[in-house]
């Protein structure tokens, strides 16, 4: 049984307590600080809880059984992040039909009961405008939202950090544009 | 005034990513970057308000959470996902080439140094240490190969490879952090194959080998050669070569005879003992393997021992010849698989790390693949 003492440990130092002594004790540290962070950016790409609880723990237990080398320059945060919009996207491209009839017309009580209809409905629409923007796009704006630095924004999406100004003013322009026409289409339906 | 500064700086420049002074003051004296900055910043918070209020409609349970990870951490991989592995890792070995080429060219690179070893220079007799730059295809007959690799005792005993668990990583980016280089991707792929790429990263794996220098000098006198360049210590004559494999990143595109694979390696690391004649030793080396004296002598004088990693491929399992590209110089490698489908690889050496690009296609189109790595 996987059990371990929870410690408050300062931010910085959480990683790299873990991967230099290599104890299961300070994982669950790490686990208990980013755990949020990472369901986070899965939910805003997939709108289900349930599948967002599935990517954040693939993400740790791929940390877990293979944990990144330990003695060098980590970043553990942008790792779990870009890992979890990998397996989010994964997940999109695996199934699209199913996640277009969940973020428009998913309703609450079955996901979410204390959410107003309002709510979730909106949360659908922002997700459908991400849909709609291309993938790198997207990523790039939830990284951001995640507050990745430009630099871990480039190493994530695999460009490089002079670049990232240009492609943010992009995919903000490109996201309004899309949400407004959303939002006007939504309000033509309800008259 | 100055010139205006593009979208880009701009937007760079409302995060504070970079020290702007020289926007601020343009800013002072323009009249129409101060309304693209204006915009560009509604356009900022209009869209960090809307991810946001993603949040509000649902708090992770964390507790919860760590629960459910616990009880998934104790459960072994799951089993389709390790016969997947198997069989990948299957595939990647024996489907392309046959398994002397994508061996050497590929996985045990070590062992393969190792079988032609010692092969290295000045620094290695220094330092014992050495990392290849480039690459040279050698091609030998293999029926002298069989002959050496049945001779009494074995030139080469108690050889280990380490078999790491292999990982799969879910794009470029995740791979590119498990293996600690900069993993490319393509940006071309021949019509009809799927660009969705399965990656598994290999983590950095440890190989040994003992060399017995009694096989060396036996096989050197039965061939006629000096074996003087073979140190005359009897404590010494069975010394241990160490090679440090990176990681190891291979991608698959495709399915079944159209598959394509894309290889990336870093630079092995190899430790030979000292008192070694390196660049002797490796021609005796290429002469044990067929070549004429006169070829060996010719091969040995061109090549700078100590960062040109040499690899043997056997005459009548490939053909190669030298080609250019991505600004250096690699190999085209043409033979044909257990299955008798002619197969390519593009072989070639880039800032320390090993690329092939192999699959039963044109070899024009694995050159396009090649050529579009980013």
């Amino acid at each position: 049984m996987l059990t371990v003492a929870s410690e408050q440990l300062p931010d910085r130092a959480l990683p790299q307590q873990w991967l230099l002594s290599g104890e299961q004790a300070a994982f669950e540290a790490v686990f208990r600080a980013y755990y949020g962070r990472v369901y986070a950016l899965a939910y805003r790409l997939l709108g289900c809880r349930a599948a967002a609880d599935d990517v954040a723990q693939e993400v740790f237990l791929k940390l877990y059984r293979h944990p990144l080398q330990p003695g060098r320059e980590h970043n553990l945060l942008a790792w779990l992040l870009t890992v979890a919009s990998n397996l989010a996207y994964n997940s999109i491209r695996a199934d699209r039909r199913r996640l277009a009839r969940e973020t428009l017309s998913e309703m609450p009580g079955q996901d979410s009961p204390i959410e107003s209809a309002e709510q979730a409905l909106a949360a659908a629409r922002v997700r459908a405008a991400l849909a709609e923007l291309p993938e790198r796009q997207a990523r790039l704006l939830l990284l951001r939202q995640a507050d990745l630095s430009y630099a871990e924004c480039a190493q994530a999406l695999g460009v490089s950090p002079s670049s990232i100004g240009t492609l943010l003013a992009r995919a903000e322009r490109a996201f309004v544009e899309r949400f407004t026409a959303e939002a006007q289409r939504a309000q033509r339906r309800t008259g | 005034m100055s010139i205006c500064p593009d979208e880009g700086t701009l937007r760079a420049y409302l995060d504070g990513e970079d020290d702007y002074g020289g926007v601020t003051a343009h800013l002072a004296g323009c009249a129409r970057c101060p309304a693209i900055l204006a915009a560009l910043r509604s356009e900022a918070d209009q869209a960090r308000a809307a991810v946001t209020a993603l949040d509000a409609v649902s708090e992770p349970a964390t507790t919860a959470a760590w629960r459910r990870f616990q009880a998934r951490a104790e459960q072994p991989a799951h089993p389709s996902l390790k016969r997947r592995l198997q069989d990948m890792k299957y595939d990647l070995r024996y489907r392309a080439l046959r398994p002397a080429l994508a061996a050497t060219a590929l996985v045990a690179l070590a062992l393969s140094l190792a079988f032609v070893a010692p092969l290295r220079g000045a620094a290695a007799q220094f330092l014992g240490i050495f990392r290849a730059q480039q690459i040279r295809v050698v091609l030998f007959d293999s029926e002298r190969l069989r002959e050496l690799s049945a001779y009494p005792g074995g030139l080469f005993t108690d050889v280990t490879l380490e078999q790491p668990e292999v990982v799969a990583a879910s794009g470029p980016e995740e791979a590119t952090l498990l293996a600690g280089y900069r993993v490319l991707a393509p940006n071309y792929l021949p019509e009809g194959i799927s660009d969705a790429a399965v990656l598994m990263v290999t983590p950095q794996r440890q190989a040994r080998a003992r060399a017995d220098l009694a096989v060396a000098r036996a096989m050197l006198v039965a061939a006629g050669l000096p074996t003087d360049a073979l140190p005359g210590d009897p404590d010494e004559q069975r010394p241990v070569i160490f090679a440090t494999i990176p990681p190891q990143v291979s991608a698959t595109y495709g399915q079944g005879p159209t598959q394509l694979a894309i290889h990336q390696l870093g630079s092995p690391q190899v430790e030979v003992p000292e008192g070694l004649d390196l660049p002797r030793l490796g021609q005796y080396g290429l002469q044990l393997l067929g070549l004429s004296p006169e070829e060996a002598a010719r091969l040995s004088r061109q090549v700078d021992w100590t960062t040109t990693l040499v690899l043997p491929i056997p005459a009548d399992v490939a053909s190669a010849r030298e080609i250019s590209l991505r600004g250096t110089t690699g190999y085209l490698l043409q033979g044909a698989d257990d299955e008798g489908r002619e197969q390519v690889m593009v072989l070639w050496e880039e800032n320390e790390i090993l690329y092939a690009v192999t699959g039963a296609i044109p070899a024009e189109e694995a050159l396009r693949v090649a050529e579009s790595l980013r």
